[in-house]
């Protein structure tokens, strides 16, 4: 193994570890943290064995393991986009609605007639 | 100073129909009680005392919504016989836009006309908006700088909004001469089956993709739209066109 494997395999083991003992503990976002521990457990598998990646390259007709790895790096950076992006406007829209209900909650009447010119 | 008592609305709303004595009768009266004026305005200080002093000369029922301004917008109009709004951040025009527009619905307004507070229109063509409603000629009326005047415009500023007028044409599929025009006026019905979602300047053609998509009659008059270097400094960029292009096209792909 490299030096890099055995730094990034440490990283990725300590992450996994913290996010078994949350699952154990029980938090309330059990789904959030089961997707998390997938996706360390595929990263630790795909540095600790590269090979594995290009032969799942080649399985999809792709040539190189990095190249998989961009691509789906390059598709999930779309999705997650697209997905803050609607997660925005949806915050802002919120937002709006209650600046709006503050604002007509709270309305003013100016004088009865025009100040002096 | 009076104001406005919120939950007094919500019982008139929900128990009277309040709304419905004047439409439900063959012809829908519009005295000048009915007529509201929204006037959006952020940190317009400097030019908001001379606008309200003509709008409100014209008009009796005058509703400034501040957005989030951070300077004396809501004491100078609070100088002025009118009815004040604040929100309490910044939202952009086109939200303070509907908040105005639902205030001016729930105190009973027939025709509900937008207005913009750095004195660019002229209070005396309102009369020209509120005309064929009276008619009932439309449901809609746009106020139109190319069929009226354009006095000062500069040249890049002409250009970006003929630009939009052909992305209005192309997206919209509406005919119209100009766009992006704060002077316009709403039938009551008109106002509240438009809901405006996007809170920033792309509400303008989202107002005309709504106006198509609710099958809303529109029709355009000429009106004066006067340019200033203070109006020029203060209002949209022009590369703001492209902010509003790619907010329309997002707005379309992501709901």
């Amino acid at each position: 193994m490299t030096r890099f494997q055995w730094m990034a395999g440490t990283v990725l083991l300590i992450a996994l570890v913290r996010e078994a003992i949350r699952l154990r503990t029980g938090v309330p976002t059990r789904r959030a943290t089961l997707v998390r521990l997938a996706v360390w457990l595929t990263a630790l598998i795909a540095i600790s064995d590269p090979q594995l990646v290009t032969r799942f390259a080649n399985a999809l007709g792709i040539g190189r393991g990095a190249d998989a790895v961009l691509y789906l790096f390059a598709l999930a950076f779309v999705a997650t986009s697209f997905y803050f992006y609607s997660r925005q406007v949806k915050l802002q829209r919120q937002i709006t609605a209650l600046a709006s209900h503050l604002a007509i909650a709270d309305a003013r009447r100016g004088p009865a007639s025009p100040p002096a010119p | 100073m009076e104001r406005w008592d919120a939950s007094f609305q919500g019982r008139i709303c929900a128990a009277v129909p309040f709304f419905q004595v004047g439409r439900s009768a063959a012809n829908i009266r519009l005295v000048g009680d009915s007529v509201y004026v929204v006037v959006p305005a952020f940190n317009e200080s400097p030019r908001l005392g001379e606008t309200l002093h003509a709008l409100c000369s014209a008009e009796r029922n005058v509703v400034v919504v501040d957005d989030g301004s951070t300077d004396d917008t809501a004491a100078i109009a609070l100088r002025h016989p009118v009815w004040l709004l604040r929100h309490p951040i910044n939202c952009g025009q086109g939200a303070a836009l509907q908040t105005g527009v639902d205030f001016a619905l729930a105190r009973g307004a027939e025709v509900i006309v937008t207005f913009d507070a750095d004195g660019q229109h002229d209070a005396a063509e309102i009369d020209r908006l509120v005309t064929p409603m009276r008619e009932k000629r439309a449901d809609v009326v746009l106020g139109s700088r190319f069929l009226g005047s354009a006095s000062g415009i500069p040249a890049t500023r002409w250009a970006i909004l003929k630009l939009g007028i052909l992305w209005t044409r192309l997206f919209s599929r509406l005919r119209v001469t100009d766009t992006h025009n704060g002077l316009r006026a709403l039938s009551r019905d008109a106002a509240r089956r438009i809901r405006l979602t996007h809170p920033r300047m792309a509400h303008a053609s989202e107002l005309l993709d709504q106006i198509r998509a609710q099958g809303l009659r529109h029709l355009e008059v000429p009106v004066t739209v006067r340019y200033s270097q203070a109006t020029l400094a203060k209002g949209q960029r022009s590369w703001g066109a492209l902010r509003i292009a790619g907010e329309l096209l997002l707005g379309r792909l992501i709901r």
